[in-house]
């Protein structure tokens, strides 16, 4: 049949050489464990029901248009925004409800620390995290205007941006050029004497083209941490939400959230969403898997800290790994940087 | 990754340049830095040699290079070598002891980061 030919000459998912690069709905391996956010499951039904807790968020449509005369959609554009939401919306569940919480369908809505997470999140410019707030951020923070494409550090920078009050009862700090300075990290938990918990998000390269080799070992080691809130990357083009890992005998496959799914805004003006749907529409039991390697090598990592003892914890077991992706120094040094740039000791000489 | 600089000249002269550095700054690596073929948002620096001092750290060069292009803070800029992401700490000697070419000269390449939509 013709079908079954043309699924040969063209794999839905795999690449020219056959290989299926991907996986949905089911494990790579069903008598492997799986590794997600720190906690480690040999069962599928509770890998699911781990993975079924996390918040999804998706493109949608007919939402109230973004600064009064944008878009109404993000469909085609905010999958890195709504990766971002889901980052943070873990960073929201952690502090919150904790990392122990699962998700019951009908009974979560019961519980207002949960409902006011969620509340943050409606497609509205009042609520504090809205594809609004994050797309309008990144138009005047970062240069990207309404409706432009997002990388991971643009949305790492416009979260940092957007909970600067700490407001939420956290704040973010950005690690630039892969360089996690102990000293400054510190200091923004420490908070001027007002100590709060704190993301810190790494936007890391790990290659010019595709993901080498040498770094998979670091993302697993990433996702195995207690303290990790989860990856904001994809594959080229497309944005995913990361969350785990599985290792089989022959392959690292990377587990994820894909917010590529059109639904309707919650809050659209012809069709108001009961609550419960809206919740509903925010979690999904359909495991998607990705080759750790067929990776865009742009994403970025996120970390959780109550203290700064937690953080120093952190970055003895890191330290540690090889290949790690970034440094971890107790201070970014400065001084001699006039010195290389100046102009009795040019460092360029064509 | 294609290096600009290596097609432009032959591998007698890079190599026959690089010995000269070498021998003139003993203490100094001579660098290759080149913007990565794919990338689009970040500028393209002015000059492709430098000769940095061989105790000056990954991160350091970063910063210089990050204020010769401009750059604002947030902004994304990655350093890479062939093998990857060098570690920030490490200094250029080391990175050329363990990657440089056979010409003589340690090729990087720099690049911010895809975007997706």
């Amino acid at each position: 049949m013709i079908p079954a030919v043309m699924s040969r000459f063209f794999p839905s998912s795999g690449d020219q050489s056959g290989d299926i690069n991907e996986i949905q709905g089911e494990l790579p391996d069903k008598n492997k464990k799986v590794t997600l956010l720190g906690k480690e499951h040999a069962e599928l039904e509770r890998i699911t029901e781990d993975f079924q807790s996390r918040l999804w968020f998706t493109y949608r449509r007919n939402f109230a248009s973004i600064g009064g005369s944008g878009p109404t959609s993000d469909q085609g554009w905010g999958c890195m925004l709504r990766a971002g939401q889901m980052i943070i919306a873990e960073c929201l569940l952690r502090q919150r409800l904790g990392r122990e919480y699962v998700w019951r369908d009908k009974a979560a809505i019961e519980d207002e620390r949960y409902t006011e997470i969620l509340e943050l999140f409606r497609d509205t410019h009042s609520a504090e995290l809205s594809i609004q707030q994050i797309a309008l951020t990144g138009a005047t923070a970062e240069k990207r205007a309404v409706g432009e494409w997002f990388g991971p550090n643009t949305m790492a920078q416009v979260l940092k941006r957007i909970t600067k009050s700490r407001s939420l009862g956290f704040g973010v700090a950005v690690a630039m050029d892969s360089v996690v300075s102990i000293e400054d990290v510190s200091a923004q938990i420490v908070n001027q004497g007002n100590p709060t918990p704190l993301v810190l998000i790494i936007p890391l390269r790990l290659g010019l083209n595709n993901v080498n080799e040498i770094y998979v070992n670091p993302l697993k080691v990433f996702l195995a941490s207690k303290y990790c809130v989860g990856i904001m990357g994809g594959k080229p083009n497309q944005a995913h939400y990361f969350v785990g890992y599985q290792e089989t005998d022959e392959e690292t496959w990377l587990l994820y959230l894909d917010p590529h799914t059109t639904q309707q805004s919650p809050v659209s003006v012809n069709n108001h969403m009961p609550f419960e749907e809206f919740d509903k529409s925010l979690h999904t039991d359909k495991l998607c898997w990705i080759k750790a390697l067929k990776l865009d090598p742009s994403l970025a990592v996120g970390f959780i800290f109550n203290t700064v003892e937690e953080f120093i914890l952190w970055t003895k077991d890191v330290k540690d790994v090889p290949d790690l992706p970034f440094g971890v120094v107790d201070q970014v040094r400065v001084a001699i940087l006039d010195k290389i740039s100046g102009s009795r000791h040019p460092i360029s000489i064509q | 990754m294609r290096s600009e600089f290596k097609n432009r000249k032959t591998f007698e002269d890079r190599a026959r340049d690089s010995a000269a550095i070498r021998d003139q700054h003993p203490n100094k690596v001579p660098v290759i830095v080149e913007r990565s073929s794919s990338e689009k948002s970040l500028p393209i620096l002015d000059k492709t040699k430098f000769l940095v001092p061989d105790h000056v750290t990954v991160t350091e060069l970063i910063r210089v290079l990050r204020r010769r292009l401009n750059l604002a803070p947030g902004q994304a800029f990655f350093l890479l070598s062939d093998r990857g992401l060098p570690p920030g700490t490490q200094t250029l000697a080391e990175l050329w002891e363990g990657e440089h070419d056979e010409d003589g000269f340690l090729y990087v390449f720099y690049a911010a980061q895809e975007y997706f939509g």
